[in-house]
Order: structure tokens, then C-alpha cells, then sequence
């Protein structure tokens, strides 16, 4: 998970530079500045080409924290279970 | 500022750029002084404190303590770091200031002040620390990291981009995309075509259809394959896989020769035209229809007009769907911010020696709208950083822009925008006819999205009160484009609220009282068409004696300077 969260940090530094270096596991999406549809368009790309998950674009909702962006990377049929119940 | 001189103003400033922020500070100036005194300092009293904040990175390197045992380059990039950590607090600063600064400036008239606001919130995102190479730590970070590769890659893709006329920058790389390959490649035939538009059917994708088929009724600001998007988002696919005969029309991109093609002839000679033939292929049926955006508003005022000139057995629509359309003007967001008589003028005059408004003045106000997205995060990424810009259905969409009619485009942006006309009884004739909102019997299902910037959900919701007949409001969460493509899935973190309308006087009253849902409307959508779709019986043939097929979809229409180097 720790190698998976620094990448996502990065992209995410990278895609956003206004959010600094204030990113944590408990961030949640809808707190990087001017996050939009777009914005999660731009994200969802950066996601797919890195990690070759495909990255359904409403996934990425404002509520979403990059902890459960990690673990569905990780585990794309973990969330999909746990939504389930 | 005295009157003359800001009609001058004007004249040279149609879009108030320079014009409102003057304003702004004359307001200050002219009504309250001492408050623009305590303003200014104020703000020098911020800058004081966000560099007592960071003063403490910086210390070590003006005293030689800072960075002890790193490298020359690594002192030098925990500098960078540093600095442009200073430069997004102070921007952060003064971006909150000016906000504060206009949104209290006293004496500006409230339309004056949203101008303001907007242009200096371009303005001021234009000059970001993050879209500078040395304020921007992870562009230098790039820079060492490739031994300047990096700056160099994004030094030829301006240059490439500018050779191309993408003067904002590319948004989105299109080679990964073929029209009627991977994008708008759901399986159909072009059954009717005419001066303005293609009508296209789609093949049956179940055994049985509903008996009243859907009509699609779209923009023709962009090309109308936004619902036909890859497979797993195409609105038009999961409505073939849900039992229903889908049709959509495909607008021809206008050139001057379509420069006296009026509004009044996009909702005969298109909307209804559509329905028409949609409904004789099937038999004869009324259908559903359902309009996006201005193909919701060229939607609205065909249903007005038919039920003003057709008796009511024979108007072609047995319920109708608004997707984030506006029928009542008076709330346009920030599109607002161009809707003035000069800017009108300078518009029709941008319009008037090719018959047409460009795709690029279309592309780029929208653009503005959005720039943090749609500008400067690509600059960054392409220019900053030497990357390419991402592979996106829905990007490469947004990039394939039309040009719109001059006839109608005055029309719509005077009688509609400016005048508002269409929310006045018989404040317009289109067709012969006067057009009243009010007329309209069927049942209509509207939809507004939460973060809308182009048709804002309060400003879609006034269409509630403008009809009279039963009306299903439904908000969803998302934007102009992802509200409204907005395909069901397990793991979605969308949501929605729906309800009928019972007459509440505003939007928040009505949202009070709903439950959130989780997920996609498109069911709820479903579930409110049913009832009146029945029976199921065999699909209907592809076109009909009367209409046969003319040629396999997406036609040739959507092809028309289809792809974004297509120019």
C-alpha cells in the first residue's frame, strides 16, 4: 500500500500542485482546490495509464479518500464487495 | 464614472473585462474611502503574516542551517519547494483579498460585480504560481530529474500546438479515437436526412421493444455522439439493452451558406422533424422525446408550439425530457457574464463577414468558464512538465466543437439570453405561432446537475413553473456532461434527488424535501417512462418505405470537420 500511495500522491501533486504536499490517506478528493467533472476526467486518466486498472470515472466522486482509492487499486473487487453489503 | 464615458468604455470593452474592474475601484473610490484605505491595508497585513508563517523554512538558508548534508541540487530544490510554497500562499492570499475586495465593493450594481468576480478569478488563476516554471517545484523537479528533457518536450508541444491552431492548448490526445470505430460506434443507420440534421436509428438490442420509441434531441454546439461515448458510458446503448427503439439526431456543422438558418428552423425542420419520423418508423406512435441542453430548449418551445397549433391527439410526443436545459434565462451563471448588449454586438460582429460564430470562440468561452480544467491544467502537464495530454472519450468530445448558424445564434443569445423572452407568455413567435410554455399537456421529466456551470440546476428548475403540466424534477450531482452521462454502476459515489414538482416557488424548497439516492438517475428515468411505452412487441425494421435507410451510422453529418485537426 505504501508504494501505491506515494504514486497516487505524486500524480496527484503533479495534476494539482495547489494542494501542496498536504496529502494523506484520509484525504478525500473533493478537498484537492477546484475539484470538478473534469478535474476527475484528469484524475481518472493519470490512474489508468499508471497503475493499468480501469478506473470507473464515477468512482471518483468528491467523498472518495485516497485510502479507498488505494484499496480498490489494489483490490478493484474489494470495494465492489463491501458496497454490495 | 460618468455615463458617456463608460458606454466608450464599452465599446472598446464589450465583454467588461477591464470596464468591471474598474468599476469595482472606482465604487470604493467614489462611495467609501477610508474603506479602501483599511482594504489595502488589510491586505499588506496578510502578506506580513503568511511570510511570518513560512519564515521558518527560509531561515535556515539565509542563516547557512538549513539542508545540512544534502546536495548543492538538493538544497537547491528544497529551495524551490520552499519558494513556491511563499508564492501559492501569497496568490492564495490575494485571490481570497480580491474576492472580498469586489464581492463588498459599494455602489456596483450586482451584474457589474458577478463580471468582476469572474474576470479577476480568470485573471488572477492565469497568473498561478503552479503555471510558472521556477514557482512550480514539481516542473523543476521534472527538469532534473529528465536533465531538462522535460522543458524541452514541453517547448515543441507548444510549438506543435500552436502549428495547429490550439492556441489554448490540446486537452486531449485524439489519436486514441476513431469516430464510428470506438466513439459512436453503437450499431445504427441514418434514416432521414435533411439540410440540417441526420436522423439515426438505432439497431434493436433485445428481443422485444417497448411500442413508443425515444427520441434524442441534441446540442449542436458540440457533435451528438456525447451519448454514444465508449461502450461502458453510452447513454444510447443502455437504452437499446433496456427494450427501447432509440433515435438521436445528428446536426450539420453550419458554414456560410447556413448563415440565415434560424431557430425557428431548428425546431421544425429538426426537433419535430425528428419526432415525426421516429414515430411514423414505428408504426405510427407518439414517442418520448428527450432534449439536451439547447436541444432541450428547441425541445421545449416544439412542444409549446405544437400544443398551440396541433389539436391534441395528433401532437407527436407523449412525454418529454429536459437534460440540463434552460427555458427561463434569468439565472445563466456564469455564462451570464457575456450576455450584455455589448457584448452581443461585438459578437454578431465577430459573426458577420463568414455567416457563422467560429468554433474556436465557442470553444474558447467555454473554456474560460472552466479554465482551471480546461486550460491550465493542460498547460501545465504539456508545457511544464514535457507530458502529452490524457486519452479521454469524453475530453476528445468536448474538443470536437461545432459553429453555430448567425441567424440563429442572434437570436438565441437577444431573445433568449438577453430579453428572456422564452419564459414570457407569447414573448416570442417561432413557426407562425406564438410560443407559450404554459400550453404544454404532457408529462415532462427535468433534469439539473449540482455543478453545472454552463445551464445552473436553479436556473433549470424555473422550468417547473413556467408549465403546466405534470412535471418530474430530478438534481443530480456532477456536472453539464458527467450529470447527465451518468451510466449505473455498483461502485458509483454519485448521487441524486428526485421528486414531482408540487409547486414549490423555488429550488432549495423543493430540495428540502427529497431523499438523496445513491447512484445513477438513468433508472429512476426508466421507471418514469415505463407506463407509458407499453406494450413490448418485435423491434421496429431499420427506416421504413417512407424513410428507408440512407447509410450505416454516425452518418456523414458528425464527420464534418469531425475531428479536432480537422480544423
Amino acid at each position: 500500500m505504501g508504494d501505491t500511495f506515494k504514486i497516487i500522491a505524486k500524480g496527484m501533486k503533479d495534476l494539482f500542485p495547489d494542494m501542496g504536499s498536504g496529502i494523506s490517506p484520509d484525504t478525500r478528493l473533493g478537498e484537492i482546490p477546484d475539484y470538478d467533472s473534469m478535474a476527475a476526467v484528469n484524475l481518472q486518466t493519470y490512474l489508468e495509464e499508471t497503475f493499468k486498472v480501469a478506473i470507473p470515472l464515477d468512482l471518483l466522486g468528491e467523498e472518495l479518500t485516497i485510502r479507498e482509492l488505494m484499496e480498490y487499486i489494489e483490490q478493484p473487487e474489494k470495494l465492489k464487495t463491501a458496497e454490495a453489503r | 464614472m460618468k455615463d458617456t464615458e463608460r458606454e466608450l468604455r464599452k465599446e472598446r470593452d464589450p465583454f467588461e473585462i477591464g470596464t468591471s474592474l474598474m468599476d469595482v475601484y472606482v465604487g470604493w473610490v467614489q462611495n467609501d474611502p477610508a474603506g479602501l484605505n483599511r482594504k489595502l491595508a488589510e491586505l499588506a497585513g496578510r502578506f506580513h503574516s503568511a511570510w511570518l508563517e513560512e519564515w521558518d523554512r527560509f531561515s535556515g538558508f539565509i542563516y547557512g542551517t538549513g539542508g545540512d548534508g544534502e546536495s548543492g541540487q538538493g538544497k537547491f530544490r528544497e529551495f524551490v519547494g520552499n519558494y513556491g510554497q511563499l508564492a501559492r500562499k501569497f496568490h492564495g492570499v490575494f485571490v481570497n483579498w480580491t474576492r472580498e475586495f469586489t464581492a463588498g465593493a459599494p455602489g456596483v450594481d450586482d451584474r457589474t460585480r458577478l463580471r468582476a468576480l469572474f474576470w479577476a478569478d480568470r485573471i488572477l488563476q492565469s497568473v498561478a504560481p503552479a503555471n510558472f516554471f521556477w514557482t512550480n517545484p514539481g516542473a523543476v523537479q521534472k527538469f532534473f530529474e529528465t536533465e531538462g528533457d522535460s522543458l524541452l518536450r514541453g517547448l515543441e508541444n507548444r510549438l506543435a500546438d500552436l502549428r495547429k491552431g490550439e492556441f489554448w492548448g490540446r486537452m486531449v490526445d485524439s489519436t486514441a479515437f476513431r469516430i464510428g470505430e470506438n466513439l459512436a460506434a453503437t450499431p445504427g443507420s441514418v434514416v432521414f436526412r435533411n439540410e440540417l440534421m441526420e436522423l439515426i436509428q438505432y439497431e434493436p438490442a433485445t428481443d422485444e421493444t417497448y411500442s413508443v420509441p425515444i427520441v434524442f434531441i441534441q446540442p449542436w454546439v458540440n457533435k451528438y455522439y456525447v451519448f454514444d461515448l465508449c461502450n461502458e458510458s453510452s447513454f444510447v446503448r443502455y437504452m437499446t439493452r433496456n427494450g427501447y427503439t432509440v433515435f438521436i439526431t445528428s446536426w450539420k456543422n453550419p458554414d456560410s451558406d447556413m448563415a440565415g438558418i434560424r431557430f425557428d428552423d431548428y425546431m421544425l425542420s429538426g426537433a419535430l422533424k425528428a419526432v415525426e419520423v421516429a414515430g411514423e418508423i414505428c408504426g405510427g406512435r407518439k414517442v418520448h422525446a428527450a432534449g439536451y441542453c439547447i436541444g432541450g430548449t428547441v425541445l421545449a418551445s416544439m412542444m409549446a408550439w405544437a400544443n398551440r397549433t396541433l389539436h391534441e391527439s395528433r401532437v407527436p410526443v407523449v412525454d418529454w425530457t429536459l437534460f440540463s436545459a434552460l427555458t427561463d434565462f434569468s439565472e445563466p451563471g456564469e455564462l451570464g457574464v457575456f450576455m450584455s448588449e455589448p457584448a452581443i454586438q461585438a459578437i454578431e460582429g465577430l459573426m458577420q463577414k463568414k455567416g457563422y460564430l467560429d468554433k474556436f470562440f465557442i470553444s474558447s468561452i467555454f473554456r474560460l468558464l472552466g479554465s482551471e480544467s480546461l486550460i491550465w491544467r493542460n498547460s501545465v502537464q504539456n508545457y511544464l512538465y514535457g507530458g502529452r495530454p490524457p486519452r479521454s472519450d469524453m475530453l476528445f468530445w468536448n474538443n470536437d466543437g461545432t459553429r453555430l448558424p448567425e441567424a440563429m445564434c442572434s437570436f438565441y443569445l437577444r431573445k433568449l439570453y438577453l430579453e428572456n423572452k422564452l419564459a414570457e407568455k407569447d414573448g416570442i413567435s417561432l413557426g407562425g405561432a406564438p410560443i407559450d410554455l404554459g400550453k404544454i399537456r404532457q408529462p415532462l421529466y427535468a433534469v439539473g446537475a449540482q455543478q453545472d456551470h454552463i445551464c445552473p440546476w436553479r436556473g433549470t428548475f424555473l422550468t417547473c413553473r413556467l408549465t403546466r403540466c405534470p412535471v418530474r424534477y430530478v438534481l443530480t450531482s456532477e456536472g453539464h456532461i458527467t450529470g447527465i452521462v451518468n451510466p449505473p454502476s455498483e461502485r458509483s459515489r454519485r448521487k441524486y434527488w428526485a421528486g414531482d414538482y408540487a409547486g414549490e416557488n423555488d429550488a432549495e424548497t423543493w430540495l428540502s424535501g427529497r431523499e438523496e439516492n445513491r447512484g445513477s438517475w438513468w433508472t429512476d428515468w426508466l421507471e418514469w417512462m415505463q407506463e407509458r411505452s407499453l406494450p413490448k412487441t418485435a423491434p421496429p425494421a431499420m427506416g421504413s418505405s417512407l424513410y428507408p435507410v440512407l447509410g450505416k451510422s454516425p452518418g456523414k453529418y458528425v464527420l464534418q470537420n469531425g475531428t479536432p485537426e480537422g480544423g
